[in-house]
């Protein structure tokens, strides 16, 4: 029975992180990345320790890469509060 | 220095290039210590985990301590759209991160039964391992940049978006990232002798709280804020030093 919740958890971290690995390729779109990323992350994780399974392995891994990506492009640490309160 | 760098046409900020770096090279040693330990699955899920928790902390403590900027510019950061990205992409204060990463591993430990000082023990020496590449991070940006200073080893930006250009700055990046990178050496010899010890997170948050502390004194970017005469993170560090020592003087609760 506890199959099920687990295999949806599996589908939707797959799903997350393709769409997280889509964002990208879209700019600030990359700030949602990192969100969807997370969340796909988390529930793979749990999807994984529930019913280990080869769709919870490859949501765990597609979120992982995309949250990497995302965070190289997007995350420049630069405090624009300094910045902007030079403009 | 050098914020961004293009690879295959993609603009990489530096700043997260060597925080996943520095994230790869900590997970590796923490593997490494947690053998026979740990199982390498729960190691790794865990420092997912403590990432996400450090991604989240650092920003939420950040954003907290800009508040009230934030607030008195609210309609200019509504109004254009680039400012408002800006503020996302930048900022992101360590003692948040650390706060946040422990407590999702703790969340982690409590949920999927793993024992918490046995991780923790494992995952402290990576932890200044990761944040010595961030700093180097912090170099390339040329945040969290120091006071003005022309002794040796000053260090010159000519094109930080944020550090104070043709200027000589104490190399507060640098500095940090070698002394994290001393931590990381104490702590790893420390977890391999005294292995699934609670007192390796104590020794971490002694080490680097008074290493941080006096650190402050030569950072320039006090934008990040000042309460009776010391920033936002010496207050911080007191408190971690308190704790730290309160955690040293803990009874183990069982003996394996």
């Amino acid at each position: 029975m506890n199959q099920n919740p687990s295999n949806g958890k599996a589908i939707a971290s797959l799903v997350l992180g393709i769409i997280a690995f889509i964002c990208v390729f879209f700019g600030y779109g990359a700030l949602l990345g990192i969100i969807l990323a997370i969340i796909g992350l988390v529930l793979g994780i749990s999807a994984k320790k529930e019913a280990p399974s080869g769709m919870a392995t490859a949501g765990v891994v597609l979120s992982i890469i995309s949250l990497a990506l995302c965070a190289i492009s997007f995350i420049a640490c630069v405090a624009c509060v300094g910045m902007l309160a030079s403009l | 220095m050098l914020p961004y760098i293009t690879f295959m046409g993609r603009t990489i900020a530096m700043y997260g290039l060597m925080v996943l770096i520095g994230v790869l090279a900590a997970t590796c040693v923490a593997v490494y210590l947690g053998k026979g330990i740990i199982k390498t699955e729960d190691i790794i899920f865990s420092i997912l985990f403590g990432t996400i928790g450090v991604i989240i902390g650092a920003k939420v403590l950040y954003l907290t301590i800009e508040a009230p900027w934030i607030i008195a510019h609210w309609d200019d950061l509504m109004n254009n759209k680039e400012l408002f990205m800006h503020l996302l992409t930048g900022g992101f204060i360590f003692y948040g991160g650390l706060i946040g990463g422990l407590l999702m591993v703790f969340i982690y430990c409590k949920k999927y039964h793993i024992p918490i000082f046995k991780l923790i023990s494992i995952i402290t020496p990576a932890i200044p391992l990761a944040h010595a590449f961030g700093r180097l991070g912090c170099l390339f940006a040329g945040c969290c940049y120091g006071i003005h200073y022309e002794g040796f080893g000053h260090i010159i930006f000519h094109n930080s978006p944020v550090a104070p250009n043709n200027i000589p700055l104490f190399p507060t990046q640098l500095s940090e990232s070698i002394l994290n990178f001393i931590v990381f050496i104490i702590l790893f010899i420390y977890a391999k002798k005294r292995k699934g010890s609670k007192n390796t997170l104590a020794l971490y948050l002694v080490l680097y709280s008074i290493m941080r502390f006096f650190m402050e004194f030569v950072r320039g970017d006090l934008i990040r804020g000042i309460y009776f005469g010391l920033s936002t993170s010496q207050w911080i560090s007191i408190l971690l030093l308190g704790f730290a020592l309160w955690l040293f003087f803990q009874k183990p609760k069982n003996a394996s």
